[in-house]
This record gives structure tokens, sequence and C-alpha cells, in this order.
């Protein structure tokens, strides 16, 4: 079956692979094998005959080096046999063998010399010499008596004479030389030595064993070899090196390496056919499977578009249609008939089809570009269905344009709800930015624009802030409904004023910004505002009542290079309080003078929170007397702020931005802990301070952590006084300041109402709040010489107190006249420049020290 | 040293054992004891002198046929030792002649002495060996230069014919040397003299000893000088003293003689340092037209009937002389009934005994020996020595570099 699949004509690619790869494999075996046949019949010789030579080449080298060895020796023994002691010995001028002792005692001789011997010219033995101790001399005997003889009798050859024996301690060998005496043989040194063949011929792999043996007991069969033994004689002795191959490392060596060079091969066949399989396969096999792709893929999309439910339309070149699906004949009502040869704009597309989409697609379609989009379609009753649309050019293998194909489906429905949420959307987001009342563009609309403004950093920017006057009279006199109409009026009067480049916005209850267009300079803004103050200020009818408002304008620009975007609407601020104290119903803008003063209150007010922290306000005191007796009742704690860079300032040098910072409860705070220190520390040195009293606000008595801080009288040894203003009898007389009032009463607190005569205090306030002390304001104190008005004014007010059990403290006591006056009157303690400044505690120990009530009451009773 | 006492002592043994039967018909032997292979000259020289005189007597001695064997031990001491073992076993061997070195005959003294050895040396110079052994006989005898006197001679030619004031030496460092160097030393003794400069030097000497050596003695300012040296490292002394252009006469011992000597020391050196070489007095004698010579040189060659023709002539002619005093001895010995008895050890006793008591006066190239030995007892050193130092010629080398008389 496979056979008939592999060898049929027809093949799918499948089967066009598998003989592809068969084949390969095929080759690939007969390719190896016979690359390994013909190695195996080229080398095998080659291998054999290198092998012989390796084996040879061990054998020489052997032979080398126990020639090698053995010339050494016979230097030696040619040294030792030229020895004066040697030849005076054998030659009878010398008795004894104490010279030739110490000659050979003198020589350095190699480890393997065992032994020597001299012998004289009839071989008679005349001294011995034996070095190795250990082992036995197998050389003694008829060998050695024959070396001798043969040496000393001249005998041919007889240099080549060795005397020669194994055994277990190695190969022993015995080298004679001719003593000469003018020339002629006189006696004979002979030397034995015990080579360690073991050492000389070191086992490897080529030899299994080496060994010496006598050449001429080898050729007479004496000693035997092995055939396959190598045996290299010696040029110089009767000795030969015989070596027995280790054939089967040999013949291992020779088949790994017919091992190695197959596989070597094979590696490299591998890797051609590796090559023509991989190009074989791209060339041949590969185009074959994909065109049976092509094919099934196209039969597959065939049937996939038949059931798909997005309609299908393929066109030509020339984009008429040639093919459509049944989802298109459901959508269209076109059947596949009809529209075939039909263009599809034509077919498809009516008047109400946009006609910028149409031409989207003709432009893609004229550039054969893929596009998306959606569009209106008539089906054939002429009804509308708006499609998603998608066309691609379609392209054969080799990327020749030859049509269209569009996909599209239905999206009517999904499109009306889209455009639903849409307008739901946009409905939020006008919302979102709109302020409902006036439909201004508000605060976060006006922010949006700004910030799309500082993007750019070369854009300018020009805002002008409206602040509508008494608006708050508008709304608590005529209602809201009118504070609204009033508002839209002016929200009408700003659309109408501004131009369309221009963005004005409501941002806060009667507050305006208006955005000038890009390019617009700060003067072009004063016009505007002016214009439009104009406008406001002109008297309105809202339900037969005519209402008038006014309006403040500030208007500051970039383009005058004095704030950034970022703080334009804080410059324009700037200027609208300017317009405010300049009386309202006016235009400023802000300019470098008023950017200076804003700068100056920015820096001061970073100075006051440092200085806060850095704790450099002070107490000031001004010293207190007693009307009659001139002694020193108390004293009234002033705050002053030691600066190191702006020197010592007086507090309405900053307690105005300190109000702004909120800081003033953290300075009083401050001197308070400073002040009743510093106080404690005078009475400490013996100088008392009966009272000290410190000015409040009523948020200060408000607060409840002003209460950690309050030490009690009994522990301080002095008054404390809290001086309260006259206006919060007025303003402030709520249930907590009451509460707090009456808690720091409780803790033996006094309370002092300051100014008293300043403004418009009640009676009625004065005794709820029942203070123990009345300060007259010195506006009343100060006219007290010259008009008698005020005179009998302060006595009424020191008969009301009188009456109500205050105590009166008269300020700005500037004269000793005014003492005088105001004793008479019948206050209790005075305070004044005519007595005391305001000094700090070194001065007011110094002054309190050196005070003396008496020479100061006896100067009023003079002077009066 | 056991083994080689045993050896001896079993040789003699055997020499005591075996009788010397048939002696009587099978003749004497005379044993040529020297150096035929490094010496040969001086041996053959010496050979050709004893078989001249030899030749004379008809080659028969007491009725008995005389044969000369070679005995060659090429220098070496043991192989000489050998020829007197083999002597003393010998039932024929009547005397040993010796060669030109005197080791041989040193080292074996005692034994030649002891064993009854008959020697007789005709050329060897060294002084103790004629001088016997305490205690035993003394069995050597010679006819050749004494060196026990031969210092004396040097340094009364020098001084008393010459006129040397200033004598230096210029000695090879060996014991025949040292032993030299005593009896010069002490002949300039007797004069109240002493050496100006004595050079020692060792053998195969280098150019730079030599250059040295002439420096020194140029400052010592010799005028004279007496060398003992072989021919080797004296050439190139006598060369140097000669390129130094020292102003110097040079008397030497005979060793310098030999080989390449006159190659090496050219005839204008040679003039130059007026040098003199040590000789028996031969050329004199052949110079007088002394006949013995003539007739021995005759039967040697009548075409050679010089003794410049001769190579070692001194062997030639003190071997001739000594074998003329042994052949008187002999035949003095023989005509006495104990001769006939004799065993061969008691015939070498007889001539000893008639070598020390020569009767008739010999006739020798040399001289006329009347008598030529004296019986050896103490007091008698030169007992066994022919020659004395009236014996002793100086000679010199002619410009073809041949040996002539000094005069």
């Amino acid at each position: 079956m496979l056979v008939d699949t592999l060898f049929s004509r027809v093949a799918n690619s499948k089967v066009v692979l598998l003989r592809f790869w068969g084949l390969l494999l095929v080759v690939f075996v007969l390719a190896v094998s016979s690359s390994a046949v013909a190695f195996w019949m080229t080398a095998t010789p080659f291998l054999e005959k290198e092998r012989e030579g390796v084996i040879t080449s061990q054998a020489t080298r052997d032979v080398h080096s126990l020639e090698a060895k053995l010339e050494r020796f016979r230097v030696l023994l040619e040294f030792v046999s030229h020895a004066p002691p040697i030849v005076d010995a054998v030659m009878g001028y010398v008795d004894s063998t104490d010279a030739i002792q110490e000659f050979v005692g003198r020589l350095k001789l190699p480890s393997e010399v065992s032994w020597v011997r001299i012998y004289d010219a009839f071989g008679e033995e005349l001294v011995e010499f034996n070095f190795d101790t250990e082992a036995q001399n197998p050389l003694v005997g008829a060998p050695l008596v024959d070396l001798v003889q043969n040496t000393n009798e001249e005998v041919e050859g007889f240099e080549r004479h060795v005397v020669f024996a194994r055994d277990d301690a190695g190969a022993h060998i015995a080298m004679a030389s001719p003593v000469l005496f003018q020339g002629f043989t006189e006696g004979v040194v002979v030397v034995g030595m015990r080579i360690d063949a073991d050492a000389l011929f070191p086992a490897n792999e080529i030899a299994k064993d080496t060994y010496i043996a006598k050449s001429s007991a080898i050729s007479a069969g004496i000693t035997n070899v092995p055939e396959d033994a190598i045996v290299v004689p010696l040029s110089a002795t009767d000795l030969s090196v015989v070596l027995l191959p280790d054939t089967e490392v040999i013949e291992a060596a020779g088949s790994e390496l017919l091992t190695r060079t197959v596989g070597a091969l094979s590696l490299v066949l591998i890797i051609a056919f590796a090559l023509f399989a991989a190009l074989g396969r791209a060339v041949l096999v590969e185009p074959h499977r994909r065109l049976e792709q092509q094919k099934k893929s196209l039969a597959e999309l065939a049937a996939v578009a038949k059931r798909a439910n997005d309609a299908f339309l393929v066109t030509d070149s020339a984009g008429r249609i040639v093919w459509t699906n049944p989802a298109f004949e459901k959508l269209s009502g076109y059947s596949g008939k009809e529209a075939q040869g039909q263009k599809p704009g034509a077919l498809l597309q009516g008047s109400d089809t946009n006609a910028d989409t149409v031409e989207e697609i003709r432009t893609a379609i004229r550039h054969r570009r893929p596009i998306k989009t959606e569009i209106l379609n008539y089906n054939k009753d002429g009804g509308t269905y708006w499609v998603s649309l998608g066309i691609s050019p379609l392209r054969n293998e080799q990327g020749e344009f030859y049509g269209f194909m569009a996909i599209s489906h239905d999206v009517t429905h999904e499109r009306a709800q889209r455009e639903a949420i849409l307008s739901a959307k946009r409905e939020i987001e006008h919302q979102a930015l709109h302020d409902s009342l006036t439909a201004l563009p508000n605060r976060r609309a006006l922010d949006i624009a700004l910030q799309s403004r500082s993007q750019d950093p070369r854009a300018d920017a020009t805002v002008v802030r409206i602040d509508l006057d008494h608006f708050k009279y508008v709304n608590d006199t005529l209602g809201h409904a009118a504070g609204d109409f009033v508002l839209c009026e002016v929200a009408n009067i700003l659309r109408e004023e501004t131009k369309s480049e221009d963005l004005p916005a409501r941002v806060g209850g009667d507050e305006f910004v208006i955005l000038l267009g890009a390019g617009k300079t700060s003067e072009d803004g004063r016009v505007v505002a002016e214009r439009m103050l104009e406008r406001i200020q002109q008297p309105k009818q809202f339900e037969k009542k005519t209402i008038r408002v006014g309006a403040s304008f500030g208007v500051a620009s970039t383009l005058d290079g004095l704030v950034p975007i970022g703080q334009l609407i804080v410059g324009a601020d700037a200027a609208l309080y300017e317009a405010k104290d300049n009386g309202r119903n006016t235009v400023c803008l802000y300019t470098p003078q008023l950017h200076h003063t804003v700068q100056g209150r920015r820096s001061l007010a970073l100075e006051i929170r440092r200085a806060i922290v850095n704790e450099e306000f002070v107490p000031f005191y001004q010293p207190q007397f007693d009307a009659k007796t001139h002694e020193i009742v108390g004293v009234e704690t002033l705050v002053r702020w030691r600066s190191p860079e702006l020197g010592l300032m007086a507090p309405n040098a900053f307690l105005p931005i300190a109000e702004q910072l909120s800081a003033v409860d953290e300075i009083d705070a401050l001197i308070f802990r400073k002040a009743t220190r510093e106080i404690s520390e005078l009475r400490q040195q013996g100088i008392i301070i009966p009272k000290l009293s410190f000015n409040v606000t009523a948020q200060r008595v408000q607060n409840p952590d002003m209460f950690l801080d309050l030490p009690k009288s009994s522990e301080t040894g002095y008054q404390i006084a809290f001086e309260v203003l006259e206006s919060v009898l007025v303003e402030e007389q709520s249930d907590l300041f009451n509460f707090s009032i009456d808690r720091l009463r409780d803790m033996g607190i006094s309370i002092e109402i300051d100014d008293f005569g300043s403004g418009h205090a009640s009676i009625v306030g004065l005794m709820h709040l029942r203070p123990d002390v009345m300060k007259i304001d010195q506006q009343l104190v100060l006219p007290l010489t010259k008009s008698e008005t005020i005179r009998g004014l302060l006595k009424q007010i020191v008969g009301m107190a009188d009456l109500m059990g205050l105590k009166v403290t008269a300020e700005g006591v500037e004269t000793m006249e005014h003492a005088r006056i105001l004793t008479k009157l019948g206050c209790d303690t005075l305070q004044g420049f005519a007595f005391a400044k305001p000094q700090s505690v070194e001065d007011l120990r110094v002054f309190a020290k050196d005070w003396q009530p008496e020479q100061s009451a006896l100067l009023r009773s003079s002077t009066g | 040293m056991f083994a080689k006492f045993v050896t001896f002592a079993v040789i003699g043994v055997f020499a005591w054992m075996v009788p010397p039967a048939k002696a009587a018909e099978e003749g004497v032997e005379f044993y040529i004891a020297a150096d035929f292979l490094i010496s040969a000259a001086a041996a053959q020289s010496i050979e050709l002198g004893v078989q001249t005189a030899l030749d004379e007597v008809g080659n028969a001695l007491a009725g008995e046929p005389v044969r000369l064997i070679r005995m060659d031990h090429r220098s070496n001491v043991k192989r000489a030792g050998r020829t007197y073992q083999t002597y003393v076993k010998s039932d024929r061997a009547l005397a040993i002649i010796g060669g030109k070195q005197s080791p041989p005959y040193l080292a074996h003294k005692e034994y030649i002495n002891s064993n009854g050895v008959l020697k007789l040396l005709p050329w060897s110079a060294a002084g103790p060996v004629t001088r016997g052994n305490d205690g035993l006989e003394n069995w050597v005898f010679r006819l050749s230069v004494d060196d026990a006197q031969s210092g004396k001679f040097f340094v009364e030619q020098a001084i008393e014919k010459d006129g040397c004031a200033r004598v230096a030496f210029f000695l090879l460092n060996t014991g025949w040397v040292r032993a030299n160097q005593k009896s010069l030393t002490a002949a300039l003794a007797e004069r109240g003299m002493k050496s100006t400069a004595t050079e020692f030097f060792s053998s195969s000497i280098g150019e730079a000893t030599a250059v040295s050596l002439a420096a020194r003695t140029k400052r010592s300012q010799a005028d004279c000088a007496v060398m003992l040296s072989n021919w080797v490292d004296g050439a190139l002394i006598l060369n140097t003293l000669h390129r130094a252009d020292l102003d110097i006469r040079i008397y030497s011992h005979w060793g310098i003689i030999g080989r390449a000597f006159t190659e090496h020391v050219s005839d204008e050196s040679r003039r130059a340092l007026h040098l003199k070489v040590l000789q028996t007095c031969a050329l004199r004698q052949e110079r007088a037209g002394n006949p013995i010579l003539e007739q021995a040189l005759h039967r040697v060659s009548p075409e050679k009937a010089a003794l410049k023709d001769l190579r070692a002539a001194t062997g030639f002619v003190h071997g001739y002389d000594l074998t003329r005093v042994l052949v008187a001895a002999i035949e003095q010995a023989a005509p006495d009934d104990d001769w006939k008895s004799a065993d061969i050890t008691q015939k070498r006793a007889l001539v000893r005994n008639a070598l020390e008591r020569i009767e008739q006066p010999v006739a020798g190239i040399l001289n006329t020996y009347d008598p030529p030995f004296h019986p050896f007892e103490p007091g008698a050193v030169n007992a066994y020595e022919a020659l004395g130092q009236q014996d002793l010629c100086f000679a010199q080398f002619s410009s073809e570099g041949q040996l002539e008389d000094a005069g």
C-alpha cells in the first residue's frame, strides 16, 4: 500500500516529502559506506607502514638513549683509564693503590655505576671499587676475564666488547677500556653499571616491553627473541635493544583512527546532506506543499465566506463585482447574478451617503490601499442601512494586484445606540464646563483653557477679574431671584462685550473672569472692562424694581512680563483688591508697583513663618501705674518682631500679613510663653510686677489649645489679665466665646476691655461680658487737656464703670498734665509715655528697679 | 699484594724444585729486557752492541752456545717483573741486560737482589740501581752514566772548564731529576756556590710557563744553566730562551736526545745557547780513531763505519763494552771446576763473583777496564760502576743535527 503510494505518479506533498527523504537517506548511507570502504582500502597499507615506522622509530629512539648513556660511560671510562695514577699503577711505577683510591674517590660517578675494577697488562686485578652494595654482581666470572683479556690483547673489535647480564635488578653492563702507555695497552679499566631498563625505556603505548640483549647472542640463537620483536643493534657495542611492540594497542589505535575518520567523514557528509536536504526541501518539496496549501486554503476560505454572517464581495481589477456570498445577498437584496458585473458604489450608494466617505473610499481604491470605514448603503428596495466596511486589495503570489474584496456587516442598530450615548456624553461635558445659571463656562472650563494656553511656553494670556459690588445687598434685600437675574444680566453683558476668541467664565457667586484671546494686552483688558463697567452700572429692572449694582475690575497680563500664566489669576485678584481699595466701581491693572507690593507681602509672609520657628517675636512691656501712688501695678504685653534682617518691628508692620497667614495665634502663644517666663524671672530677682496683661483676639479666646499653656495665678504669684477689643462686644458673642471667657475667669484671669470708646460697644454687651477692667481708648484721652467735652464724656464713662464695679485704666497718658486730670477724673490706673514707653524685659528690669513712685507723685503734685 | 706474594712464592718454589738438567747441553741465554716498542732504537742499539761482542766470541761461552732473547717490557715495570720471574724459573738464563729506562730495575731491585738475578745495565743512569739493598747481595752492574756522579761532572765542566759564574738549574719535576738535583747542588756547594735559580717544571709545559721561566732566569743573571728534561719540554725551553735573547750556556743531560729534538730546535738556537749534551766519550774515541770501535763498527756493517750512522749509538757502545766485560767474567769463571757441576743459579753466582774480580784488563771502546768492577763492600758505593766521571764527555749537535764531541 505504502509502496503503491510512494511510486504512484500522482502524489500529494506528504508522499513527495517521503520520497525525498527516502532517497536522501539511501544516498547518504551509500556515500558513508563507500567512503568508509575507500578509506579502509587506501589507509590500511599506509597505517601498517606507519605502525612499523612508529615502532622502529621508538626502537631507534630507545637505542639512541642507550647509546647516549653508554657513550657517557665510555667517555668516563676513557677519562679514568688515562688518569696518571692508574697509568702509574698498571705500569708498576707505583706499588700502592692509594693514589687510585684517592682519584676514584674524587670522581663524581653516575649513579648507575655499580663497580670499577682495574687490571694490569696480565689481567691481574689491581684494585676494585664497589658502589652498589645492594645488587648482586652477575658479571663476574669468565665473561669478565675474557673482556679484560681481549682488551689487553687488543683483540680486533675489542672496543665493542661488553659484558652483559640481566637479572631482577636490571641490565648489568660492563665496559672495558685499555690503559694506554705511549699508545700501547698496559692495563684495563672495567666499569660495571646497572641500568634500570624501566626507567630508560619507559612503558608506553607502542612497546609492551623493551630490553637489552647481546647482539651476538641473538644472532647465535642463544638469546631468543619473539618473532614480532624489533631488534636494533647499538653501533658501538655488542648490544641490541629488543622492543616488543604492543600490537593490541597499536591495532586499537589503528581501528580508532579508522572509526574517527569515518566518523568525521560522516559528519562532513551529514552537513553536506543537511544542506542538500534544506535546499532540496525549499526548492522541490516546499513549492509543491505551498501550492497544495493554497488550494486547500482557497477552498476553505470559499466555504467560510459562504457561511459567514458578514457580506463578502469580490471585484476584478476594474472594480466590477465578480463574486458575492449569501450574506451579501441577504443584506443588499441583490442576488449574486444581479450584482455581478456591477460597480459596488453605483449599486449600493445613494443620495444620503456621505460624500466625504465615498471620496475617501475612492482614493483608497485608486491607490489600492486597504480601507476601513462606515457608510450608508441602499438596498434593492431603496431602504438605507449602515455598514462597517473593510476593503482590501487582492494580490497573487507574485504580489500582482487582481481585484478587491469588501467585507461588511450591518451596523445600523449599533450606530443609533452609539449616537445616543455620544449626545448624552456631550451634554454631560457641557454641564461640567458650564455654569447652569448663566450658561457661561465655569471655573473648570477656565482652568482647562488656561492650562492648555500654558502648554505653549510662548503663549501669552490676559485676564480680567470681575467682582460685583454690593451684590450681597441685592441678594439680601431683593431675594435670590433678583440676584440670579443680576448674574444672568452680567453674563449677557460679558457675552456681548467679548469676541469669539475671548472666554468669559463665572468662577464663583458674583465673580467672573474673562480670558482674552491670544495677543490681547492688559490695555485691551482695561478697555473691555471699562466698557462692561459702564453697562453693569446702568440700572436694571426686575419685577418692576430697579436694581443697581457696580463692579470692580482687576486686569493682569503675561505680556506685562510680571507673572506667568499660572500666577495670572492671583495677579488679577491683587489688581481687583486694589480696585476695591480704591473705592470700587473701577478698573485696576496689575502694575509693576502692585507686583512689588505683592512680592513684598509674600516675602514678608515667608519671613514671618521663619520668625515663628526661630522665635524672633519678643514681648515688650508698657508699665501701668496706680493713679494715686504711681506705683507699678502691672504691665501690658506688646509684641515686637526682632528680625535679624529687618530690625525691630512694631505690630502694624507684620500683623496684617500674620492675620492673612492665620499666624496670629501662634505669635500670641509665643509671646505669652516668653512673657510669663520673663516676668517670673524678674520676680525671682526681686522685681515684683503685680499684673501681666495680654491682648487677645476673640479667635484666640475660643481656641481650646490656649488653655493648655495657661498658668494659674496662684502658681505665678502675679495676676494675668487678657485684654479683649471693644469691637468683640459688638461682633462676637457666641456661646463658645462666652463659655471660654467664663472658663478664663474661673482660672483667675481677669478680663479687660481694650480701646473702650473707639467703637460702638453696647452697654448690654458690656454687662453681658462683665469685664474686670475697662481701658479707655487713647483717642479719648489725648484731646483731654484741650476739650472740656471730652473731660465730661470721660467723667461719665468713669462714673458708669464705677457703677458697674469696673476699674478704669487710661491709655495714651502722654503728659503729667493728662495724668493729673485723669487721676482727678477717677481713673484707677494710668499707662502712657508720660510714665514709660513699651520696653524690653532688660529695660523693664532697670526701670522697675529705679522707679521711685514718691518722686513721681511729688512731680505730679508740683506740676499740678 | 697477597696474591702477588703467593705467585712469587710459588714461582720461587718451582725454581727451587726444577733441576737444572741438560743446562750444559743446551747452552746459556742472555735476556735483553728492554722497551723494544717505545724506546725501540735504544733497545735495538743495545742488542746490536751485545750481539757484536758475542759475535766476536762466536756466540759461545765456556763451550756453550749463547742465545740472546728479547724480553720486551715496554717500560712496564710489571712486565719487567715477569721477565725476572721467567729468568728465575729458567735453567738457561744466565744474565739480563737492561734497557734505557731505570724504573723497571729500580722497582724490582729487591727482587733482583734477593733472587740472584744477574743484571747488567748498559744505559739506565739512575744512581741507586747499583747500590744494592741492605742485607742482600748486590746483583746489578752498570756500564753507563751514573747520575750519582754526573752532577759533579756538570758543575766541574761548567765552572772550571767554561768559566761559568752563575749557574741555574732547569729541572723536570720527576723523581729521577729530583735525585739528581741533590748531586748538582752538592757539587756547587763543594765550590761554595748556590744555583742562582732553580726552575722546576712539569712535563708538557706551555709557552707561558716557558716565557716566565726565561724571564726569571734573565733576572737571575745566570750565565750557565744545567737542564734535566725530556726532549719536548727541553726544546720549548731552549727556543724560548733563544727568543728572549738570553746570553746563557746550556748543559743538558742526555734526556733531550731522541725523536725530533733537532727538528724543533734550530741550529742557530743550539749554537746561540752553546748547547752541550752529556754523553760518554764514544765520540771522542771515534775521533781519536779507537781501533776497537772501528772493529766493532766494521763487524756490524762494513759500510757503516761511523757512530753517526747508528741510531742511539750510546746503546751500541755501552752494550758492546758491557758484553766484553761479561764475556771476560764468564771466561774467567768457566775454567773453574765448580762451573761444570754448577746449576744455573750457581753459575749466576759464579759470574757475579767473577765480575767483581776480573783479573785481566778488558779492552772496550770507552775504556780499557782494569778492572771494570770491584767487590761490593760497605763504602765502595761505586764498586759496580764500570764508568766514572772521567768517562763522561759533552757532545754538541752539528749543523746537520748529528752529535759530535764537544771537545
